[in-house]
Order: structure tokens, then sequence, then C-alpha cells
């Protein structure tokens, strides 16, 4: 079996073929020190462990659970991680909106809701919806995951928020 | 070259108090280290705490790099936080939790990592044999095989009830006590001299040969010499019973009821004084035959007044099934003895840093295995709601690390191993009546509360106490007669979860109010309004009530709501939809703090002038550490640029002293109690008040006599009271003296040896202790009953014991409980009559939170409350014994907690203006959730008629209530 080689943040990385059964969120933590990525309860449930992927240079991007994923499944994708989203130390809007909308408390969720509302933006960027649209949308992205400190209604607000705010992401 | 942890935060060191760690951790490294010594059984171990949690939003101050939120970053003017200070980390997704790090990010740390596996008991009934280590290939067998009778005489039990006496004798003393409690219905086994059970009553590890104490309980722990061989092993055995060994039947082990059982009797006098109470009589010799007779009385006056018609009663049985607290971070953390320097290494994120490391010391007290340090880096918990707190894991930790041939080790749980092993919310199974009279009055209450404490006793009994408490509700009851007690089983055990006893209370109480307005063919406010109790009134302990509670007012509120104004029109609706819609509504009067809490908070100015904030809490997630951040911005003109959480040196630097057996409020050493575990109950009233009080004595006897130095002669009449903050500056309110900047008084403090910060102890048990102090030849009088202090840039505090005390209360102390949060929850729900599913479709919770600090906070805390209550009420359901968690196979695709779809949006928050002079915050963060479960189960009734007694409600159970 051939090593396993996809893009991570941006840059190329290989594993090694006997690492094929491995979960991503294993391989991110593990050997690639990326721990933002978290591990909760490893079967796919929650979503803690959510990275968004795209499947091909320029597809649309799509999340992914890290911690039932093996690395098998990864040949070949762009993986981003919440590593990736703050710039130069500036944040991405959704960040700041999470921040400074006291979104999240412990924290362990919030990468996994972030990536899957940065998914959700993007596939906004490339294809806005009718803001009527909205809550439906941003109920399909972060609707199935768990936050055990929050009620979940700051997520939702500050997500929306960032979406209305960031112009041309909705119609 | 080895990654700090600290790199992640950027922050600076500041070094600790008294001696360098022995560990090569660096001042390059930037963690922030305190140090002090403890001694244990008479010999001094160092302890160095490391703070990972601290200060992540110090790389503003330092220069390089420019927070994300404007300059200054989190931080809002004085007072206001405009994010967490922890936000940026969090959302950026920094290493910020035990479960980050891996031994290569620790500096000094030798070779790789040894992951650890704990092998947990599925068989309570057989003596466990052995594991069959034929199932795994060589290739992937553990390096070591760690059994109980191995780690004998290495890690000491905490107690030794089994050790120290046979046996038989104990169960034969025991079945005595029983007896005479159950015939008499004495509230304690202590009268027989036995030696109730400890925190730790068994083993850590079941010797070969003897049975398990409780599902759950650690057979072995396996140590293997990497993560490939750690993943393949797993993959071979896990989820395989077959794995476990057991031979012949054991006896089961015979446990009274913990103590301290909780029996609260009240008979209200004619006047303002009670006939009989716990809080008036909880010292009599003989009070609980006193209280047992005054209970007969009562239970004969409801049937009495029942059979004349004189009084309704309504009452029944209810039961609770336990839950899992499903904090995100499953516990983990990193151990590594080295033996060379007999010290210990613990990377943690625990809710209980002080108790943590007490115990473990106390694990190797008369061991063969010494320890003189123990380095602990305390990190932020992924979540905790009392799971927490006092748990096993860290002691766990420790025994892998001492037990693994000096290999460092990590031990990381997943989530089956989670559910197998954490502290779980009791179970309960109560039995309540209520008795009115024709007017609507209540007059009397019985209940008997019984808590499933699972194997260990953790705060089993603590949390049936205040469930006892809060057995009587929010109400004013004359006669009330409630027993309450936490019982062993083989059950997981259970701990202090969010709530603390009071969900399981107030479903009852609440439940059955219900059932009375309705018989009464009134209002759910209106049967309140009749009964609710306030300032004046007394508690079910005999406790009087001094805070203002706003009943009447969060009454008046939810009943002008739109989700109660509306109910017909949205019954309607939902009927449209054939969904049946009721809305139900519930209050709690829940309390806060314990019967006595003693606080700290240091509160220190740098060269620069710029603020930190240590304290041996640690922050959850519920917003303590961005809390005491901005708490003292009113006092020093400035928020803390840093909270550090997680000192569990600071205590000690007091070198005070504490309980009744060391001595007393005439000792000016002296405290009731140091220091508790972290509870984000404790966090707007307790903690905030030491920090506050601390940072009023930085002033007062540091900034201020500054500014007096700075502004010359002229000031020497003035007081602290003359001067004010404006615009970062220290003024003089009538003028005539110009403005100084927190730099020119910290320079002025630096350069002349003056107070740079402050240390302060507090205690609260109705009221603060107030410690009158003279610092540099000038009295002062603060909140607090011990203060530590240091001077120009050394760091090392100086104790400065008070002169003087305004006690608390003797009386107090047998008032349980004194402060309150009253909450009201008002929500609507539909009913599928086909399915039986229950949907939440609306909530509006009205709360007296006191003073706000932070708005984002409470709001946060309060819809975490209500998920996490209706989770409980529909969707949590565990059976106890081997078809629950204990079989290590539960997972969240079984244990169906509230999703964000799950959840309303429609949930919103309405905080109380503070009444008269009321300037503090209350604890919040378990307020909220108390009165959810029966506001939902009497909605469904609303919409049903159906009764639900019986947590969770779930389709099944639904569909069985109406169909009859």
């Amino acid at each position: 079996m051939a090593d396993i080689s996809f893009i991570l943040n941006g840059t190329g990385v290989t594993a090694s073929a006997n690492l094929s059964d491995l979960p991503l969120v294993d391989f991110l933590q593990e050997d690639q020190g990326l721990t933002g990525t978290k591990f909760c309860c490893g079967i796919g449930v929650c979503r803690a462990c959510t990275v968004s992927v795209r499947r091909a240079p320029g597809a649309p991007p799509e999340v992914l659970l890290a911690c039932s994923t093996p690395l098998s499944q990864m040949a070949g994708l762009e993986v981003y991680t919440v590593e990736s989203v703050a710039t130069d130390g500036m944040l991405h809007p959704l960040q700041e909106a999470l921040l400074k909308g006291f979104a999240f408390q412990c924290g362990y969720c919030t990468p996994g809701f972030l990536m899957a509302a940065i998914t959700l933006w993007d596939r906004l960027k490339a294809a806005p919806i009718p803001a009527s649209a909205l809550d439906a949308a941003i109920d399909q992205a972060i609707g199935d995951h768990i936050c055990r400190c929050t009620g979940y209604v700051r997520y939702y607000e500050a997500i929306k928020q960032a979406i209305l705010n960031e112009g041309g992401l909705v119609s | 070259m080895k990654k700090s942890p600290s790199q992640c935060f950027g922050e600076r060191n500041t070094e600790g108090t008294t001696s360098s760690p022995s560990i090569a951790i660096g001042p390059q490294s930037g963690l922030s280290r305190r140090s002090f010594i403890k001694n244990v059984a008479g010999a001094f171990v160092t302890v160095n705490v490391f703070s990972l949690a601290s200060g992540i939003a110090a790389r503003a101050s330092e220069g390089t790099w420019e927070p994300p939120l404007g300059r200054d970053g989190w931080m809002g003017p004085p007072g206001v936080a405009n994010a967490r200070i922890d936000g940026y980390a969090k959302v950026t997704g920094q290493k910020i939790y035990a479960r980050d790090y891996h031994v290569s990010d620790m500096e000094g740390w030798p070779g790789t990592e040894a992951p650890v596996m704990i092998i947990r008991a599925i068989n309570v009934d057989d003596a466990f044999i052995g594991l069959d280590m034929s199932m795994l290939p060589p290739d992937l067998r553990p390096e070591r095989v760690i059994y109980g009778e191995q780690v004998e005489g290495k890690v000491e039990l905490t107690n030794t009830i089994i050790h120290d006496q046979h046996l038989d004798q104990v169960e034969d003393r025991m079945r005595a006590a029983q007896k005479k409690r159950l015939e008499s219905g004495s509230s304690t086994s202590e009268t027989e001299g036995i030696t109730l059970p400890g925190d730790f009553m068994w083993p850590f590890i079941v010797p070969r040969g003897a049975g398990a104490a409780f599902y759950g309980q650690p057979v072995a722990f396996l140590i293997f010499k990497d993560r490939a061989t750690y993943l393949g092993a797993k993959k071979k055995i896990q989820f395989v019973d077959s794995f476990q060994q057991y031979g012949a039947p054991v006896k089961d082990p015979l446990i009274p009821p913990l103590s301290p059982l909780t029996n609260y009797v009240r008979v209200a006098g004619d006047g303002p004084e009670d006939t009989f109470s716990y809080s008036q009589n909880g010292y009599d010799d003989n009070y609980n035959e006193e209280a047992n007779n005054y209970r007969r009385q009562i239970e004969q006056a409801i049937a009495d007044n029942t059979a004349s018609s004189t009084w309704k009663a309504y009452g029944s049985d209810f039961s609770m099934q336990a839950m899992d607290p499903m904090f995100m971070e499953p516990e983990s953390g990193l151990g590594w003895y080295d033996a060379s320097t007999k010290t210990l290494n613990l990377v943690v994120g625990t809710q209980s840093p002080d108790g943590d490391i007490g115990t473990l010391l106390g694990m190797f007290e008369d061991s063969e295995i010494s320890v003189s340090t123990v380095n602990l880096f305390s990190c932020y918990p992924g979540g905790g709601f009392g799971g927490r707190d006092s748990s096993v894991f860290t002691l766990n930790l420790g025994i892998a690390a001492v037990m693994s041939g000096g290999s460092p080790v990590r031990l990381a749980y997943d989530r089956f191993e989670q559910f197998q092993s954490g502290l779980k919310r009791h179970a309960c199974k109560g039995t309540t009546q209520v008795a009115f009279d024709t007017t609507g009055k209540v007059q009397a209450l019985t209940s008997n509360m019984q808590f499933d404490s699972g194997g260990r006793r953790n705060l089993s009994p603590y949390v049936a106490q205040l469930a006892g408490v809060c057995a009587g509700g929010s109400y004013n009851i004359p006669l009330s007669a409630i027993f309450s007690e936490a019982l062993y089983s083989t059950n997981v055990s259970g701990g202090s979860q969010r709530g603390f006893g009071g969900p399981q209370a107030y479903f009852i109480i609440e439940s059955l109010f219900d059932e009375a307005a309705r018989d009464f063919s009134v209002s759910p406010f209106d049967i309140r309004r009749t009964n609710i109790t306030g300032p004046g009134d007394r508690t079910v302990v005999g406790g009087p009530i001094t805070q203002s509670l706003q009943f009447g007012n969060i009454l008046d509120m939810a009943e002008a709501d739109p989700i109660w104004q509306n109910r017909a029109a949205d019954r309607a609706r939902w009927a449209r939809e054939g969904l049946s819609y009721g809305v139900g509504f519930a209050v709690s009067n829940q309390a806060y703090g314990t019967s006595g809490d003693g606080v700290l908070a240091a509160v220190a100015m740098d060269a620069e002038g710029n603020f930190t904030v240590r304290t041996n809490a640690v922050d959850m997630g519920n917003g303590s550490a961005t809390t005491l951040a901005v708490v003292i911005g009113e006092t020093l003109g400035a928020n803390a640029e840093r909270v550090e959480l997680g000192n569990a040196d600071l205590w000690d630097a007091l070198q005070m002293q504490y309980g009744s057996k060391n001595g007393s409020w005439d000792d000016n050493n002296w405290t009731p109690k140091s220091v508790g575990s972290s509870s984000a109950c404790l966090t707007a009233f307790h903690q905030v008040h030491a920090a506050v009080e601390s940072a009023k004595a930085l002033f007062d006897c540091g900034i201020f006599p500054a500014a007096q130095a700075l502004w010359g002669a002229g000031a020497n009449d003035l007081k602290p009271s003359d001067t004010a903050w404006v615009d970062g500056q220290l003024t003089v309110k009538a003028g005539g003296f110009p403005g100084l900047t927190h730099k020119q008084l910290a320079s002025q403090i630096m350069e002349s040896g003056g107070v740079s910060s402050v240390l302060g102890h507090a205690y609260f048990q109705e009221t603060w202790a107030k410690g009158t102090f003279s610092v540099q030849g000038t009295s002062h009088t603060w909140g607090l009953d011990g203060i530590a202090l240091t001077y120009g840039a050394n760091n090392s505090f100086t104790p400065n014991y008070r002169t003087s005390v305004v006690r608390t209360c003797p009386a107090a102390s047998s008032y349980v409980r004194t402060v309150f949060a009253p909450c009201g929850n008002l929500i609507g729900v539909t009913v599928d009559p086909r399915t039986g599913d229950v949907v939440m479709r609306a909530s509006a919770s009205f709360l007296n939170a006191g003073k706000i600090h932070v708005e984002g906070l409470v709001s946060g805390q309060s819809q975490g409350g209500v998920a996490m209550a209706m989770g409980w009420t529909l969707l949590e359901d565990m059976p106890p014994g081997p078809e629950g968690p204990a079989s290590g196979d539960w997972n969240l695709n079984r244990y169906f907690v509230a999703k964000a779809k799950d959840v309303p949006l429609d949930q919103r928050l309405i905080t109380l203006t503070p009444e008269g002079d009321e300037k503090t915050g209350r604890g919040i963060a378990e307020a909220v959730m108390c009165s959810v479960a029966p506001a939902i189960s009497n909605a469904i009734y609303d919409a049903t008629g159906a009764r639900m007694r019986d947590l969770p409600i779930t389709p099944q159970k639904m569909r069985e209530a109406l169909n009859g």
C-alpha cells in the first residue's frame, strides 16, 4: 500500500501507509501537532472534530469528521483545520463574531462549530442564498453539533450576524 | 528542541515565591510558576504549580502581538469585557486543554510517552482473577501490567477501613447501626462509633482474588511502549468481556448510608422563632430523637387534617435517572515520575487542584515510593459541571506515573472509558407529600429522598444534603420533615453535578405544586404567590432568609410573558399540526456556595502598572477568569491584564490555620475554612468578593500611599475616598493635584518598596468576616480575614495577620445555606400523541442574578442550564448496573444529549434589576437549571393531562401515559 498524501492547511503532508486506519484526528494531533481539532466522542456524533475539506482543487468545501475518518480516505484531499482560519494573527469574521458574541464557554466544541460555519461561509461565497433561507442553512450546518456548556443560541446568533455583516453571502 | 507548552500563550515568567522547581523548565519557557512547601506526615514536599491556563491575553502587553479586537484585545473599559479573556486562544484552537499536550511538548521530559489503558470491572459479583493476555499477540502486549496487589505499599488509600478492621466486625456493627437507624429513624450511623467510609473507600485497583466494589473500578493498568502498540491492543480487547477473568462469587459489601445523613424537621412557632428546627436544635444531643417525634406529629397532622377535609394533600413517588455530565473533553493528562529527583510531574485539567494535590500526596504517605517534589501543570478543563471535582482521574494518573518504570505516561480516556468511569449526576428516588389548607396555603410537607452514590462517596452525602434544603421548594412551610441520604451501590460513582441535588428536589416539589394549582383551579402563579418565601421567612432548615429574593417580580413577569399570554393561540396553532401544546411554569430558590466558604485571590501590580489576578479557582468555561479580570476595574482604574488560575499554592502563602481543631477566631491567623473546589456558582459572589476586597486593599495600602508620596505634603490629609479614577489616571475629586498614571504609581511603589500585591482570604457564612489589619502603621478594615503582601519588586508574600475581626454569626453555621439565586422557568412544549415525542418550543427564564458582571457570560450560562436540563428531562438515560455505561460500551450513539437542533432558539433570559443596595452578583450557574424539568413536566400536563413523575420522559413513557 502506498503512503497517503494530502494537502493540510495549504501544505502537502504524507502519512505512512501503515497508518492507513489511523483516524485523521489522531494524525492531526499526534503527528502534526495540530491539537485544535478536538477529540470528544470518537464515533462521529458530537462533531467537535469537524474539519473542512475540498475533494479537488476548486471543489465546493464540505465538512468531514476527523475522529471517524481514517487516513486511507484522505488521499488527494485538501484539509483545513481551525489553525488555518486566522491569517497573520487576524481573525476571520466568524471567529471574531464567536468571540465578541460570547458564543462559547469551555471552548472545546468551538473548533468544530467554527469549521462547520467556515464551510458554510465558503459555500455561500461561491453561491449566495436568499436571506430567507439563511436560518435553515445555519441549522443544516451546525444543527447536529453538541455543546455542553451553552444553549447554542449565541452560536446561532453570532454566525448569522457574521454572515449578514459580510455582504454578498445572501441575496 | 522541545516546545514549551506556554509558547502558545506567550506568557511571561512570573517566578514564584520560595524555591525553584527541580525540573528543567527554565525561564525561557515563560511559564507562570509558583511554589510552596507542604508537610506530609512529617516530610516536606515541594509543590510547584505551573499555570498553563493563565494570562492568555498577556501577549498584548508584551508588544509583540496585536490583539484582534483592538489595542486592549478582549478588554473593554474598567469593569467591562468585550470578550472572554481566554476567547482568542479558544477560537483559534491553541493548546489550553490537558488533552492537547504530549510528552513532546514538555521541556525536560525524557523519551516518548507510554500510553496507559485502565481495565475496569464489568463484574461485581465474582472475584477478579486476572486478564487473559493470550488474546493479545506478543507484539501488542503491554510493557507492564499493574494489578491491585502490586500497588499495595506503594500508593496508600486515604481510607483504610478494609485493612484496619476485621470486615466481619465492621459488618456486624454496620448492621446494628443500620437496624437502629431504621427503627428509630436516627439520621446518623456514627452513634455506634463506626468510622464511615471516606472519599476513597476501596482500593484504587482491585487486587486479584478480590471482588470489585463497584462497576468501573480499575482492575488493572496496562502501560504500553508506544501509541501503535496501544492502539493495536485496544482494537483487540476493548469491548471484549472475556479479556477479564472472574472466579468464585464474592460477598456483597455492606455499607450504611453515607454520612452525614440529612434530617431536617421544622415546626414553625407562633412568633418569629421556630418551635423546633435543625438550625435551632441541630446541636442538641438528642436532635434526631426530637426530630423524629416531630416528624411523626407532622405525619399525623397531615393524616388527621386530610381526613377531616381541613387540608388537601398531594403526594407521590418520583424517580430520576443518573446522568453523565458529558463534558466535551474526556479526562486526559500526562505524568512522569523522576525517581532520581523523587519528582512527580502531572499535566491535568481539574476543578479541584488544591484537593487533588492533597489527596495525591496522601497516597504517598508511608509509601515505598518517595515523592519530595510535585510539579502540577494546571490546564483549562474542557467542561466540568462537577464531573472533574475530586475525580479519581488525577490519582489514577499519579499511580500510572509512579508505576511506569520511569517512562512518562499519557492517560487519555476515550468517550467509552469516560462513560464507564466518570462521575455521574445521582439517580434519585423520592416520596413527597405536601398539604394545603382550603385557601391554598401550604401547611405541611414530608419528603424522603435517596440518592444513588455509586461505589465511591465523593460528595454524594452533601448533594443529598442540599437536596434536603431544596425539598421545600421556594415556599414558606410551617411544618416540614425532610430526610435525604446517599446510598452506596455498585454503580458508577455519582458526584457534584450542576445543581448539586437541586434539580432532583425541585422536580418533585414543583410538580406537586402544579398538581395542587390544577386541583384548586388557580393559576401556577397564584398558588405560588400565596406561598412564596421571602425576607423574614425561614428555610426548611430554620435559617432566616435575609436576601431580597424578588419572587413577586418573577411571578408577575412570567405571568405577563407572551409564552403564557399567547398559550391559547399557540395551542390552536400546534393543534392544526396534530400536536398538543402546553405551557408549564416552575420556580426554584437554588442556594449558591456551601454552608461556609473560604475563598482567596491575589491582586498584583507590576512595574509597568499592569494588574494580575491570581486565584486557586479554575475556569471550566463558566467565565471565572474573565469576570475576575474585570471586577477589579472599578477599584483600580483598569482591568487585570492577566488572570492566573489553578494556583494551589496561594493558600499556603497566607500561612494561616483553619478548621475547628486548629484554632478559633480569637487567633488572628485562623479562619474556619481554607479554600474549596472550583464551582461555577462560587464565582459571581464569592470569588468576586475576594478579588474586589484584595483590590481595595492594594489600593488602600499600596496605590494610595504611592499617590500621596507623588503628590507631596499637600496630600497628607487626603483619604482614599477623596480620589477617583478618570481616564486611566488617579485624580483628586476636589482637584488641586495632577492625575497620576498607573505607570507612575507603579514606579513609585517599586522604588519605595511599597505594597505591590495583596493576597486576600475571605470567609463567608451568612456574612463576610471583616478583618482589621495594620499595614505600615496604618489600620485598615476589609472584607478579608487574612492577607499576605508583597513589597516592591520582591514577589515573596509576607503574611500580615489581622489585628481584630468581625466574625461571622456563630448561629449561621447551622443555617446550611443563606444565599439564593431565585429563578422561574416558563416553558412551552408540544407532544406528539402518536409518537410520544416531546419537543421544547419556547422558554423564558426569569432570574435574580444580583449585579450582572458580564452579561454575555450570564446569559450563556443560563442558556446552557436550560439545554442541559432539557436533556436530563427528555433525552438522557442510562440504566444502572451492567446494562448502563458501566459495561464500557456506551457512547453518544445511545446516550442522547441535546444537540443544537434540539434546543429552541426562542430562549429568553430576563434578569431582574437588583433591589436596594445590592452590589454583588449571585452564583447562577445552576439556578436556571433547577426548575426546567418541572416546567417541562408541567407543560406536558397542560398539553395532555398526563402527569409524568419518572425521568427521563421518553417517547415510550409518554405513549404509555397517553394510552393509559
